[in-house]
């Protein structure tokens, strides 16, 4: 299958987005560990789509 | 809808050279953050005069030294409280689970994983599982009791990823188990060959023929090697797909089976995995020849594994399969060169005689492997137990039969002892069927 067959950018964009959010999310809750601590499993599985979302690289840009 | 077929399109049937391309590259930045972050590899590398931007193609791979189980035992000794010595690639703060080794060769070495690179460790687990035909609907169940030992926790949480419905089989006896493999439902199991054979000589003995009782649709076997034979005999036994898969401690599950169940696919580009010559080690095997599998996992940062020797022998597989995926593929596993033998002067794998036995002794339930040395001469007793039905005037014929199939097949004398029903160990992990008492 090839890559242009399904809409990476956008998918890119969108999880850039999430990305941007996230770390943001943590950088303000750093007093609640609470939610400061539910963020860190949501950046793990951003890696884990920057690699299902990387170029022939294998990069993510 | 029709429902994808591959768990990552784009992956899973790239052109090799593409494939190849960005193994190359996640392995320079893994050997980067390996020797940023682990002293260990800092000092194997620097030694080596090697840096991430010599590595451009996969025979600059051979620069790089290989990493052995005991230079990860070495590593990690006297280190009393973090356990992992100059093998940790990570801030131990950022530690979540500690899992070891079974310890089959020698001291265990310590696992760690951070949240994220256990995700990581689940993550090429659930691509296989996908390829194996698990789904939503699957109910599985694991007759394993989970501890220390990191086998079948990446099984349990991909199939949570998956959406399927996990139900964790641990301290409860096979009876127990196969009573609620039926309770439930179950659709799939995960368990090592030799207990799947185990729960369903349990299950006959109870009344239950887990092939027309049970509702177990696919089973996924992890552990130990599974010769051909083995694995159509657990097909027959309970009337279910039967995958295999590779993997370790050290560096997950890293092959498995498709739905083709012919060859295991090498999860590309999760690992990148060398098939090097035995005697060398060097040389890299062409397909349908025998080779060492050197496994370097693309994405583990907490405990990073460069070029790890697994010393599993194996045959890479010709051709393509049909199912589409580019992967690398593995025909067959051989056995672990420490399960290897020479014996009167002959190379032999213990897996020969469980290839002949469930190939064509479906009388013989369970078997034995004694050598010794009484004089100057190497002797091998095998020591079989079969099936209660088989009358003792069967015993004699199917024994002459098994000699010359054995013969055939390793080139050498099997003596043979007939043992009573249950009386040879039964074993849910790691079968010790080989006894080498030569000094």
């Amino acid at each position: 299958m090839k890559k242009e067959s399904y809409p990476l950018k956008k998918m890119q964009e969108s999880l850039r987005s999430l990305e941007t959010e996230a770390h943001r999310l943590k950088e303000l809750a750093k007093d609640i560990p609470g939610v400061e601590k539910n963020v860190d499993p949501i950046m793990a599985f951003i890696d884990i789509l920057k690699f299902h979302l990387s170029d022939l690289r294998g990069d993510y840009s | 809808m029709r429902e994808p077929r591959f768990w990552n399109p784009f992956f899973e049937t790239l052109p090799r050279d593409d494939l190849v391309q960005i193994e190359i590259g996640r392995f320079r930045k893994v050997m980067a953050s390996a020797m940023e972050d682990s002293p260990m590899y800092r000092e194997k590398f620097r030694e080596a005069g090697v840096s991430p931007d010599d590595i451009n193609e996969l025979d600059d791979l051979r620069k790089l030294p290989l990493t052995e189980k005991n230079e990860l035992r070495q590593a990690q000794e006297d280190e009393a409280l973090y356990l992992y010595g100059k093998t940790l690639g990570t801030d131990v703060t950022e530690l979540c689970a500690l899992r070891q080794t079974s310890g089959t060769t020698g001291r265990p070495v310590y696992v760690p994983d951070t949240y994220k690179s256990w995700q990581w460790r689940i993550e090429p687990w659930t691509c296989m599982l996908y390829m194996m035909g698990f789904r939503e609907t699957d109910r599985v169940f694991i007759p394993f009791g989970y501890n220390v030992y990191v086998a079948f926790w990446s099984g349990h949480y991909a199939a949570e990823k998956l959406g399927c419905e996990v139900v964790p089989g641990g301290a409860l006896d096979t009876e127990s188990r196969i009573q609620k493999i039926r309770e439930v439902h179950a659709t799939a199991l995960l368990n090592t060959p030799t207990y799947g054979l185990h729960m369903a000589e349990v299950a006959k003995e109870m009344g239950i023929n887990p092939a027309t009782d049970l509702t177990v649709q696919k089973m996924v076997c992890a552990g130990e090697p599974m010769p051909e034979p083995t694995r159509k005999k657990l097909e027959d036994l309970w009337n279910a797909d039967v995958y295999n898969h590779i993997g370790g401690a050290e560096t997950c599950g890293w092959a498995g089976m498709c739905t083709e169940k012919k060859d295991l696919h090498i999860l590309e580009p999760y690992f990148l995995v060398e098939l090097l010559d035995k005697d060398t080690l060097s040389q890299p095997v062409e397909p349908g020849e025998l080779g060492v599998a050197i496994i370097t996992p693309l994405f583990f940062r907490a405990f990073p594994l460069i070029r790890f020797n697994t010393k599993d022998l194996m045959i890479v597989a010709k051709g393509v399969c049909p199912c589409g995926r580019t992967s690398l593929r593995i025909q067959s596993i051989i056995g672990r060169i420490d399960d290897l033998r020479k014996i009167r002067g002959v190379l032999f794998s213990p897996q020969s005689v469980e290839e002949v036995i469930y190939e064509k002794f479906s009388e013989i339930v369970e078997h034995e492997i004694v050598v010794t040395r009484p004089s100057m001469m190497d002797e091998i007793m095998l020591r079989l137990e079969a099936h209660p039905v088989v009358g003792k005037e069967d015993l004699d014929r199917i024994g002459k039969s098994l000699q010359q199939h054995l013969k055939t097949k390793t080139n050498l004398r099997f003596e043979l002892e007939w043992v009573k029903p249950g009386e040879l160990p039964r074993y849910t992990l790691k079968a010790k069927r080989l006894k080498d008492l030569r000094s």
